[in-house]
């Protein structure tokens, strides 16, 4: 063992130390920086996405705290339920009514979760310890008694400022709150979720405050654990219609489900730059075993054993990968803070208003990134290491055999990539598994195996393509260049490769983000027609637990120069154990005065007039994750009892990609005895001023105490945009880093490659070419090898484009995009990927300038 | 009189933190404004009513029901038990129309003692009426607390209640009319015109029943009384605690003595007690009529206060002369999480003799402001 390592040492450490030869070092760096890079970025990713959803699951454990069964309806439960349960259920059950809805602090517009509970009866459910002395009972019972008091968690309590007695306005629904704090949490239980964001009330102050009088969102229950199952089914067929049970794990995974596709999709973004990573590991290990044969050869003659060499060079790969996943991790921690900014807007844009917790890195996340650092580089280094083996003593002396035979095998490597291919475009095909586009992942790694194989015939034809133009516009030089990448297709292939990859993956999600962003625009200038949009200030985002009542709706429809209003209420439902929203909206204001675009090209007034009572319409992204078509039949929950709509059509949408079903809000309003609003869109009669409307509708509101956020047509538009690019934000920091790990991957293998023709350079020297033409060969070769990846990324990009767009999008979150191609965008990035790769080329041909001929000579 | 309830100085259950009630400041706050002007005061020429006044009086601050009793079984085996209902009235001066607000506090006690191996069960618990979860009105006839309730069936009481393992359900039928306690209906605890209570008690209820510990199920019969009062304001602030018994007699007759104990030491003049006769008449005894005299003291090792568990009872006028023995010792609740209080409250047997002629009974003795002050907003300002 003490002789392997020592001959580790020397054979590999050495090397990548650049004890042996200049430029090494570097070399090493490079690649260690690369699969850190890789690692570092999938490391923040994962971390952001567990810190922005993380807290709101762990929230949703401890809300729940003991309970193990939970009653609820989206639309609340009516509390006279809860008397009927006790009669019903034995006394060794124990109930607890909850209230459960946010709130906005005006000052800073951070979100807090409001729970509603039984003080005085709940403590067998949650942990709720006060911190420091125990609450007075004065403060006790002003928490009883005074609506307006509630419990703070005690990190809250410090953002504020607040200590029992002190004051807080709080945004709730429409309305804008005093509270005074009657105590404050202890840092454990419900005191330490959502980073604190969670207030707890008394079950009668929180009815008041959210306008829930009468109602309960839902009734937790303790149920005898080893009797659970036979509690579910007694509760389930004496329950009054409308009404859902469950246990409060399935909390967590219709989180998991709502989030799947946008967290799926991000991680294996993420891992674009590892596998840009990975190639450049191929091209590390590749380029050592090529200029090391002679030392293979000779090791061989003198005994060693070719599964030696393979452990040998193995090493070698997987000690740069744990090198660069060490490296990576630190990049990961410092990256993960900005990566969770993205993420967390994202989230609660789109999905739910939580708060982010504080990074946290642990011991498994470690371990995966060490891992995956390690695995990517013994995978990468794995089929160059196996050529290692296949040297033989004999070969130590003939230089160039390799390339030869690596020409022969263009043809077989060719054919093997045509065939990847073709495999490609059969797996894009394929319907998602689970809801998880597994075969378009599939496709593109396909995609990329193909070139891959393809590429050394790529440059080969490439360059005896270029070989005349370059040779008369660059002169002696141009041709030697040409004829250097020709010479050596193998290698160049691979780190062309790295570079195609790179420009490809930007290309496709390029064109993929500007086909979505254009098609969201377009859509929302088709649909989004009313003048005025108005919600609750307490709304965020896409959430809707935030209502408007019906007197503030019916303010607004009677303030002149409003023409009509379609006052919308959507609902978080559960549709066969799935999350979607349940939408109700004013059919004939729409039909009149709105659009919608449905998917077989009808209008509104084709889709949604005549007898409407039982008819539903639903969204694009519905209909594809639960294969609905037109015609068919979908039953709804309802406390009147399940009620069958015909599907009558499907609509375009992007707001949700969880889905929507929409019904008329008459219809609404009948089977589910609920008269509020989650928006309103206010169509304006022809000649009326927006924005004098606009202030009237804002103090007629404030007058009667309503707080409502009034955005004009125009702003919604651009607001939409704004939302799309934010989300899209962290996709675009993604793509540069990998043409960042692309670049440092040309000018690493561009360097190895001047390295490993010093003796070809030398002699070039010694025969007359001076500096500037050696270096104007390097630059050239830099040129065209950046020429050749570019284009070749673009057309891969091209191709993966389409599996984001037609397979992968459509399939995690069911909606069309329109493809469109931003040739300008991709010209400009083309140039300017263009010009790097030639950049990057600088050192190395400065490199090949130092050489002296005299020492090149006499070495060899 | 009777006991322990007071004002219902909860506790923020949250954590089981229960809170030591130093409510000063309650009462100096918006609650004593507003008891002083909503709440009723207990004034002489009260009015009994039955079965109406078994019910709540929402118009005055606290109210009890406390149902004690002795049973045993054919075999003769001895249990005491305790059921207690207590109301609060919160006065909450904010508006809210939920069901939810809390206009008045519900505290219940429940305990067992099994005399034969000394072994003492009690429970506790407290709510809001909400929807039905607790409430003593004449429309359901019942008083009640979550699934512990007595309810009224014709002359009869119903008690049913049950916590883990330890369960009763007893049928009480009165031998007797409702004793009035004090003069003029009013029951007066200290100087000043409505510094009273009304109170009334069932002396004489005789109980058929079943009783379950565990596994075990017992056929149980014996006596049972029920006190029921409400007041606004009682106590003062020099009154630091008082001994009640109440002793069921051999003869049919049944006694009531209590006294306050004064922080100097001495004894509250406004103790007081009565004796009801065979064919329950009454007698009306003052403090001078009576003589509570403690002979022995008991350690609780919860607590650390020393209850006297063995009293020497003395009714001249009456040529009455007991001694009272507790059937056990430990019989305290700590019930800090729903009243406030931390009470002794048990079985005893009674010996000695009346008019020279040797008598026994059995009965039940509470003894309060033992271990450390009494909350200070049981007390009158």
């Amino acid at each position: 063992m003490a002789l392997g390592i020592s001959f580790f040492y020397r054979f590999i450490l050495r090397q990548l130390w650049g004890v042996a030869r200049p430029g090494d070092r570097l070399r090493t760096a490079l690649s260690v920086l690369a699969v850190g890079l890789g690692v570092g970025v999938i490391l923040a990713i994962q971390l952001a996405n567990r810190s922005a959803v993380g807290s709101f699951q762990t929230s949703l454990i401890e809300v729940a705290g003991r309970t193990n069964l939970s009653i609820l309806a989206p639309n609340g439960v009516d509390e006279l339920l809860l008397p009927r349960l006790t009669e019903v259920l034995g006394p060794e059950v124990k109930i607890s009514p909850v209230i459960e809805s946010i709130a906005v602090v005006p000052s800073t517009r951070e979100v807090v979760r409001v729970l509603g509970i039984d003080v005085v009866q709940d403590q067998p459910f949650r942990e709720t310890t006060l911190k420091g002395a125990p609450i007075t009972p004065r403060n006790f019972l002003l928490l009883l008694m005074d609506p307006h008091s509630l419990i703070v968690s005690e990190s809250f309590a410090q953002r504020y400022r607040l200590q029992p007695g002190s004051r807080i306005s709080l945004l709730l629904n429409d309305r804008q709150e005093d509270y005074t704090v009657r105590g404050v949490l202890a840092p454990q239980g419900l005191g330490k979720v959502l980073a604190g964001n969670l207030v707890i009330m008394d079950i009668a102050a929180a009815q008041l405050a959210f306008a829930r009088l009468g109602k309960l969102d839902r009734i937790d229950l303790i149920v005898p654990p080893e009797q659970l199952a036979s509690y579910q089914n007694r509760l389930a067929r004496s329950l009054p219609p409308g009404l859902r049970l469950e246990r409060p794990e399935v909390r967590t995974e219709q989180t998991d489900k709502m989030l799947r596709a946008f967290r799926w999709n991000l991680t294996a973004l993420s891992y674009i730059s590892l596998v840009v990573g990975a190639f450049l590991i191929y091209n590390t290990i590749a380029i050592s075993v090529v200029r090391r044969r002679a030392e293979i050869g000779t090791l061989r003659a003198l005994g060693a054993t070719s599964r030696q060499v393979l452990w040998l060079f193995l090493t070698e790969a997987v000690l740069l990968g744990i090198l660069g996943a060490l490296a990576g991790i630190g990049l990961g921690w410092s990256l993960a803070g900005l990566a969770l900014q993205f993420v967390s807007g994202t989230v609660n844009d789109l999905y739910l208003a939580a708060s982010p917790t504080p990074i946290h890195l642990d011991s498994k996340l470690v371990v995966i990134a060490l891992v995956a650092g390690g695995i990517t580089a013994f995978l990468s280094a794995l089929l160059p290491a196996l050529e290692a083996t296949g040297v033989l003593p004999v070969e130590a002396m003939q230089h160039g055999a390799h390339e030869h035979r690596r020409r022969l095998a263009l043809r077989r490597y060719a054919a093997t990539g045509l065939f990847a291919l073709g495999l490609a475009a059969g797996t894009a095909r394929l319907p998602a598994w689970g809801r998880l586009p597994l075969f378009g992942y599939l496709a593109a790694v396909l995609i990329i195996v193909g070139f891959s194989f393809l590429m050394p015939l790529l440059l080969s034809v490439f360059t005896a393509i270029l070989d005349r133009p370059i040779q008369k516009l660059f002169g002696i030089e141009g041709h030697l260049a040409a004829r250097g990448l020709h010479s050596a297709p193998g290698r160049i292939a691979v780190l062309t490769m790295s570079l195609a990859t790179a420009v490809a993956m930007m290309a496709s999600v390029a064109i993929m983000v500007e086909s979505f962003r254009q098609t969201v625009q377009v859509w929302a200038s088709q649909t989004l027609r009313a003048d005025l949009f108005l919600k609750p200030a307490a709304q965020r985002g896409s959430m809707n637990v935030a209502t408007i009542p019906s007197k503030a709706s019916s303010i607004v429809r009677a303030a002149s120069g409003v023409e009509a209003v379609d006052a919308f209420r959507s609902l978080d439902i559960t549709y066969q154990n799935n999350p979607v929203v349940l939408g109700a909206g004013e059919w004939d204001t729409l039909v009149r005065y709105g659009n919608l675009l449905f998917v077989d090209g009808r209008t509104p007034q084709e889709v949604m007039t005549g007898d409407i009572s039982r008819r539903a319409i639903v969204s694009e992204p519905f209909a594809n994750h639960h294969h609905f078509r037109r015609g068919q039949t979908i039953t709804l929950d309802t406390p009147s009892g399940p009620v069958f709509f015909e599907v009558a059509g499907i609509f375009y949408d992007y707001t949700y990609d969880r889905g929507m079903i929409v019904i008329d809000r008459q219809v609404y309003q009948q089977l589910f005895q609920d008269d509020t609003a989650s928006t309103l869109a206010v169509y304006l009669k022809p000649g009326a001023n927006a924005e004098e409307v606009r202030t009237d509708i804002g103090k007629q509101l404030g007058a009667q105490g309503y707080q409502f956020l009034i955005t004009p047509n125009a702003v919604l538009q651009r607001a939409v945009l704004r939302v799309f690019d934010q989300t899209f934000s962290i996709t675009y920091a993604l793509e540069v880093i990998a043409i960042l790990v692309a670049a440092l991957g040309i000018s690493n293998a561009l360097l190895a490659f001047v390295i490993e023709r010093r003796r070809e350079l030398g002699i070039l020297r010694v025969l007359g070419a001076t500096r500037n033409q050696l270096r104007k060969i390097i630059l050239t070769e830099a040129a065209l090898v950046g020429l050749l990846g570019n284009l070749t990324g673009w057309l891969m990009g091209l191709l993966l484009s389409l599996i984001l767009i037609f397979t992968i999008n459509k399939q995690s979150f069911g909606w069309t995009i329109q493809f469109l191609y931003p040739a300008k965008f991709l010209a400009l990035s083309g140039l300017a990927i263009f010009l790097v790769t030639i950049i990057t080329g600088l050192y190395p041909s400065r490199v090949a300038g130092r050489f002296a001929p005299a020492e090149v000579i006499s070495i060899e | 009189m009777k006991h322990c309830m007071a004002d219902l100085l909860i506790i923020f259950q949250m954590a089981n933190a229960a809170v030591f009630a130093q409510s000063e400041i309650v009462r100096q706050e918006s609650i004593e404004r507003h008891s002083q002007s909503r709440f009723c005061r207990a004034l002489p020429g009260y009015r009994f009513e039955f079965p109406r006044d078994h019910f709540s009086h929402p118009c005055f601050r606290t109210e009890w029901w406390y149902f004690t009793g002795n049973l045993q079984t054919s075999s003769g085996r001895q249990f005491g038990f305790e059921l207690t209902f207590f109301r609060e009235g919160m006065d909450n001066p904010y508006p809210n129309p939920s069901r939810w607000r809390v206009d008045d506090l519900y505290a219940a006690h429940f305990a067992i003692s099994e005399i034969e191996n000394k072994k003492f069960f009690y429970a506790q618990r407290l709510n809001r009426a909400g929807i039905g979860l607790a409430g003593a009105n004449q429309d359901q006839g019942k008083i009640w607390n979550g699934n512990w309730f007595a309810e009224l069936q014709g002359r009869s009481w119903r008690l049913e209640a049950a916590d883990g393992d330890h369960e009763i359900r007893l049928d009480l039928r009165p031998k007797k009319n409702p004793a009035i306690q004090g003069k003029n209906g009013v029951s007066q605890k200290a100087a000043g015109e409505g510094n009273a209570s009304h109170y009334y008690s069932l002396t004489r209820l005789e109980t058929v029943g079943r009783l379950k510990i565990g596994n075990s199920s017992y056929d149980v019969t014996g006596w049972s009384w029920m006190d029921h009062e409400f007041a606004t304001n009682q106590l003062q602030p020099n009154q630091v605690g008082w001994d009640w018994v109440s002793l069921h007699m051999e003869d049919g007759t049944e006694w009531m003595l209590y006294q306050f104990r004064l922080a100097d030491g001495g004894r509250d003049p406004y103790s007081s007690g009565s004796f009801v006769n065979e064919e329950g008449g009454t007698v009306y005894l003052s403090a001078d009529d009576f003589q509570m005299e403690p002979l022995a003291k008991w350690r609780s090792p919860h607590s650390g206060a020393d209850y006297p568990i063995r009293w020497r009872i003395r009714v001249p006028r009456l040529g009455l002369d007991f001694e009272i023995i507790a059937a056990m010792p430990d019989q305290e609740l700590l019930a800090k999480e729903t009243t406030g209080v931390i009470y002794w409250e048990g079985s005893i047997t009674v010996r000695g003799q009346r008019n020279g002629n040797p008598l026994q009974g059995r009965g039940y003795l509470e003894m309060t402001g033992y271990a450390g002050r009494l909350p200070a907003a049981m007390v009158s300002p």
